[in-house]
């Protein structure tokens, strides 16, 4: 396995690590989306990684090209929801979804 | 020979239904109130007709092949498909009565459809990446039916559900890479074929994956400790959303995930099976003792589903026949029962405005229909027989006791026990007792809600009382089929 | 040696992404992280893949979560904590020791690459092999429709009987 898939491997988790940091630390709504979004590019690394080693980019690409739209579908979602929310709350702090316990 | 052709193509209307139902709802609800109602359950409705044609079909598998996307059904797809598309058809009833206080009639039928299409299809598809797109399809339409109703509560839950969802896509997207990289293949039948010939020893990247899908598709299925998203979205969803999802969607995007990546693709990972009873015994105490200090009614209905999904992935991670029937038994149960309790809680919120059980009491002078439901999904979640949750209990304990796991076996008959008494004491709480004045003036549930009901109740009281002709015609090919991977 | 550099700089990005205080700055982080995804998808021959990168993430995301922030403006904004933000560099030093431990083991974990197969030109694969796919978008774009419509719309309450 050539140092160039490892690289792409460690990169991608690196992101998908520092994603997940920011959705469970930070509590500003708009923050956490980015987060949800970091998550998505480390994400594409690993699939990117897996499909040079595999040596099938087509394949790989189809399956990117899904997943891309499933993520673009989640934030258009994920953004109304947080609109709405401020129009309620008026403030993006998480804190404020407290009401309800976990 | 025309009767096989002519099964298979029901597996093609079962996907080609919804679409057209979707397109079509605009325009319905655009003609009025009733056009859109008779829309909606018409096409749940097919949906439900068309899959009980297709039980005949059982121990054959069937393949449907659409330009090169291949749908294939056997028995364990289709026992989650009746348990799917019954659930919705009684739920789209209830839900023409109870959408007239929320507004968006069309909008909400054509979100349900499509979270049942999306349910459907990741039943029927053969590949991991499509099961994970079907999935992606029917969560995004339960994020946005959970913040349906625009309060407060709704998108809040929705916030959170959606922020841990996205967490567990990305664990299971990773796992399937893994996969991927591991073998080169992502339909199930090639990655079957290649784990045999391995011999049972596999590598450890397998067991990295394994983990991986434990935790996405256990936050999915609202395992411990993954759950902390379900106590906050079943409640504040409507009515009807909170019956799908704690009835369907968990155990299709949870359950049958878990069940068909560990037991027919990588069948044999010891580890995986006492991860699920780790898992499951802790959900399943956690869950019931959690549910007894709540007094939000669809709250400790939420936490109660915690507890019995603790039950099935004990079942599951039993490994023994007796084990896998009395879980994918308990599925088919606790899908009838507790969207029926979901169904009960929201219409008594519906008239009542309120789910504090401490302001409720003895509303079963007013609401006859909803009381003695109510009472027989207690009874079916208690294991009370004949009722159905008596016999899937039981399969379990048995299969534990069989597996020579005696701790567990007790464990979940002291839990049943107690699942008893906090249900008891709700049913008390809510229904019996003296009527406070506040409530004098209640009606009853609409026509429309009260039929959905009844209809869950009755499913409730016949699978128990013919739960040997259910076990052995749909459960028990379906668990062969499980087992007969391994 | 450009894909070392690139993606130090993503990586490096996504730090920014946390450190930023100014949401602005974190939309313009993410447009260019996608951005150097896309050239990372061309330089391993992924072309399709990589527009579809820069042209969704890059362009769409970034403006939608853009006109997010701007329609979200007049929120309180002070009780924001800063205490993550200074946190970022020794946690991104744990995270990559964490990671280059997993990567380490990884080497030894995959099988070897049995001899590749590949499926064919994107064309083909996207859509005859995984039509059951463009079936999952076409359900993904309606639930997205459907969705906005919903959480936008207007609630008129129809009449509710006591």
């Amino acid at each position: 396995m050539n140092k160039e898939i490892l690289l792409l491997m460690s990169c991608g988790i690196l992101l998908v690590m520092t994603g997940v940091y920011m959705l469970v630390l930070y509590r500003n709504l708009l923050r956490l989306i980015i987060g949800v979004e970091v998550v998505a590019k480390g994400v594409t690394l690993v699939f990117l990684a897996a499909g040079v080693y595999r040596q099938d980019i087509g394949l790989i690409q189809a399956l990117l090209v899904t997943f891309i739209i499933v993520e673009t579908v989640l934030a258009a979602i994920m953004l109304a929801l947080v609109i709405r929310a401020q129009k309620i709350y008026g403030s993006l702090d998480i804190r404020n979804l407290s009401k309800l316990r976990g | 020979m025309i009767q096989r052709i002519e099964m298979e193509s029901f597996i093609g209307w079962i996907l080609l239904v919804p679409p057209i139902a979707v397109l079509l709802m605009p325009w319905a609800s655009r003609a009025g109130k009733w056009a859109a109602n008779t829309l909606a359950v018409a096409a749940t409705g097919l949906l439900l007709l068309f899959t009980l044609r297709l039980i005949p079909a059982i121990g054959a598998g069937l393949t449907f092949d659409y330009y090169g996307a291949r749908f294939a059904l056997d028995s364990v797809s289709l026992l989650f498909l009746i348990v799917v598309n019954a659930v919705a058809f009684a739920c789209t009833i209830y839900a023409t009565a109870y959408i007239g206080h929320l507004g968006g009639r069309g909008k909400f039928f054509a979100l349900l459809i499509i979270m049942v299409s999306g349910l459907n299809a990741m039943l029927l598809t053969r590949d991991l990446f499509s099961l994970y797109v079907f999935l992606e399809v029917a969560s995004i339409s339960s994020y946005i039916l959970v913040a349906f109703g625009l309060e407060y509560d709704g998108i809040e839950s929705s916030i959170k559900y959606l922020l841990l969802s996205a967490v567990a896509t990305s664990m299971i997207l990773i796992g399937i890479a893994l996969v991927y990289m591991a073998t080169g293949t992502l339909e199930f039948d090639a990655l079957k074929g290649i784990l045999a010939a391995q011999g049972g020893n596999l590598p450890a990247i397998f067991l990295v994956a394994a983990a991986l899908f434990i935790g996405g598709f256990g936050l999915k299925g609202a395992l411990m400790p993954f759950h902390a998203w379900l106590p906050d979205a079943h409640p504040s969803a409507p009515a009807p959303i909170s019956a799908m999802l704690s009835g369907v969607v968990i155990k299709v995007a949870g359950i049958y995930a878990l069940a068909r990546i560990f037991y027919y693709v990588f069948p044999g990972i010891g580890r995986v099976y006492g991860a699920f009873l780790i898992l499951g015994t802790l959900s399943m105490i956690a869950g019931a003792v959690l549910a007894y200090f709540q007094r939000d009614f669809k709250r400790i209905l939420a936490y109660s589903s915690i507890s019995q999904i603790g039950y099935i992935m004990i079942g599951l991670g039993l490994g023994n026949m007796l084990g896998l029937i009395g879980a994918l038994f308990h599925i088919f149960n606790h899908a009838l029962f507790k969207s029926l309790l979901f169904l009960n809680s929201g219409a008594v919120q519906y008239r009542l405005g309120t789910r504090d059980i401490e302001e409720m009491g003895g509303l079963e002078n007013r609401m006859p229909v909803t009381s003695t439901t109510s009472i027989f999904g207690t009874l079916s979640i208690a294991g009370v027989p004949p009722f159905n949750g008596f016999f899937s209990k039981l399969f379990i304990i048995l299969g534990a006791l069989a597996a020579g796991r005696t701790t567990i076996a007790v464990l979940a008959i002291l839990v049943s026990i107690f699942t008893l008494g906090y249900f008891l004491m709700i049913q008390r709480k809510v229904f019996f007792g003296k009527l406070s004045e506040k409530w004098q003036d209640i009606r009853e549930a609409p026509l429309a809600m009260s039929c959905a009901m009844v209809l869950l109740a009755a499913a409730c009281l016949l699978s128990g009382l013919f739960f040997q002709s259910v076990t052995r015609g749909i459960v028990e090919p379906a668990a062969l089929i499980l087992l007969g991977g391994k | 040696m450009l894909l070392w550099v690139l993606l130090v700089l993503m990586v490096l990005l996504s730090v920014g992404c946390c450190i930023f205080k100014d949401l602005l700055y974190v939309a313009v982080s993410l447009a260019t992280i996608s951005a150097i995804l896309a050239l990372v998808l061309f330089m391993f021959g992924a072309n399709i893949a990589g527009v579809f990168e820069l042209s969704v993430c890059a362009g769409l995301i970034t403006v939608l979560f853009i006109a997010t922030v701007s329609l979200t403006k007049d929120s309180d904004q002070k009780g924001e904590t800063r205490l993550p933000a200074y946190f970022v560099p020794l946690v991104i030093l744990i995270f990559v020791g964490i990671d280059y431990f997993i990567i380490q083991h990884f080497m030894h974990a995959i099988p070897p690459a049995a001899i590749p197969q590949p499926s064919g030109t994107f064309q083909k694969v996207f859509w005859e092999l995984r039509s059951a796919d463009i079936l999952g978008q076409l359900g993904l774009i309606f639930a997205g429709v459907f969705g906005i419509l919903s959480l936008f719309r207007v609630v008129t309450k129809e009449k509710k009987h006591e």
